[in-house]
């Protein structure tokens, strides 16, 4: 085997587990926490709702939506869900969200998934000490009322599968 | 020897009575003018010698052509080294050989990134329905479709000392929504900042 032919097999093979690799990853990939950090204003300017917010509109109609009428989605991110391993969220206004996955079990068929929340900040008392939420897959809550830049924050917590 | 080979060959055909009209002439021309012509003809002339002398001219023919042949190859050898064909560059040795592993290379490459996806499409299809049999199918319109209800979004606990909070409950619209009534629902808990804005 000439050199050449050997640099040649070690990139195939190098190809051929990268590939497998992301089959893998790909395959094994767990649920998904996808965090969406959203302003709310009340403005004199008429309603302004960001495109990428795909579910506000008819949520605005109902409270505590319909307080405001402009909102603007400052951060989406996904998350790997793994149980016990806490997810940390740094907000626009210096606190740190933070969710952990304490359990999944199956209800109806259903996977249900056991989150807890926190809200703190550094050398001062927690904004929000503890929340215990069980929710489903797809299935949005919020958590709203944090004050920022002449509004309040929404905070949009999804489980992806 | 001072005769050349053409006249010594003429000379063996004279001797062996092969040749005729003006050839025949001017080489009998030649054997009376000429002792060694005459005695190189007697010499082809008697059993012994002849044989030899034959053999001898035959080989020098095998030579000859030989040399012509030996000629023709050094001419095309020169002429295809003029054209550069015969040249054999070493960069372009590599160059060919480079190619052909970049060939297999990517050949290889490329079936490997069939094969895997095709993997890949098997187990997205597969995990795309679960295992599950499908809800509906078409063909079947008379089939009263019956989402499961959603569990939705339950709050177990919300602890925010010192601060007002509110739980909110909001059902989303919807197809699924309005096939159930108890239709999936949005939860939002407010809590009160006394923070001002920053």
């Amino acid at each position: 085997m000439t050199r050449r032919t050997l640099l040649a097999s070690i990139a195939a093979s190098l190809v051929a587990l990268a590939i497998a690799g992301g089959a893998l990853a790909a395959s094994t990939h767990g649920p998904s926490l996808e965090v969406s950090v959203i302003h709310a204003l009340q403005s004199d300017g008429g309603r302004s709702i960001d495109p990428a917010l795909r579910d506000l509109p008819q949520l605005t109609r109902d409270q505590p939506f319909v307080r405001y009428n402009v909102y603007k989605l400052l951060d989406r991110r996904p998350f790997p869900l793994e149980a016990n391993k806490p997810i940390s969220v740094t907000l626009p206004n210096g606190r740190v969200l933070q969710v952990t996955l304490g359990g999944v079990t199956v209800e109806k068929n259903e996977k249900r998934y056991q989150l807890a929340a926190q809200i703190g900040e550094p050398g001062k008392a927690a904004f929000l000490k503890s929340l215990q939420v069980t929710t489903s897959e797809n299935e949005p809550f919020f958590v709203g009322g944090q004050s920022y830049s002449g509004g309040v924050l929404f905070l949009e917590l999804l489980v992806r599968p | 020897m001072s005769l050349s080979q053409e006249t010594l060959l003429e000379l063996m055909a004279l001797a062996d009575g092969e040749l005729e009209g003006d050839d025949r002439a001017r080489i009998e021309q030649l054997v009376a003018d000429s002792d060694e012509a005459r005695r190189t003809v007697e010499a082809m002339r008697s059993p012994a010698i002849g044989d030899w002398l034959r053999e001898q001219l035959e080989a020098d023919q095998h030579a000859a052509a030989a040399d012509g042949i030996a000629d023709a190859v050094m001419a095309r050898l020169g002429s295809v080294e003029a054209e550069g064909g015969g040249v054999v560059r070493l960069a372009d040795v590599r160059a060919r050989r480079t190619s052909r592993v970049q060939v297999v290379f990517a050949v290889a490459t490329a079936g490997l990134a069939l094969a895997a996806g095709i993997v890949l499409y098997i187990r997205a299809g597969h995990s795309g329905t679960d295992g599950q049999a499908p809800v509906a199918s078409v063909g079947t319109p008379s089939v009263d479709l019956q989402l499961p209800p959603s569990q939705g979004v339950e709050v177990d606990e919300v602890d925010s000392p010192s601060r007002g909070i509110s739980v909110f409950e909001i059902p989303i619209a919807g197809g699924a929504a309005a096939a159930n009534a108890a239709g999936p629902s949005s939860v939002v808990i407010m809590i009160e900042d006394d923070q001002g804005a920053k």
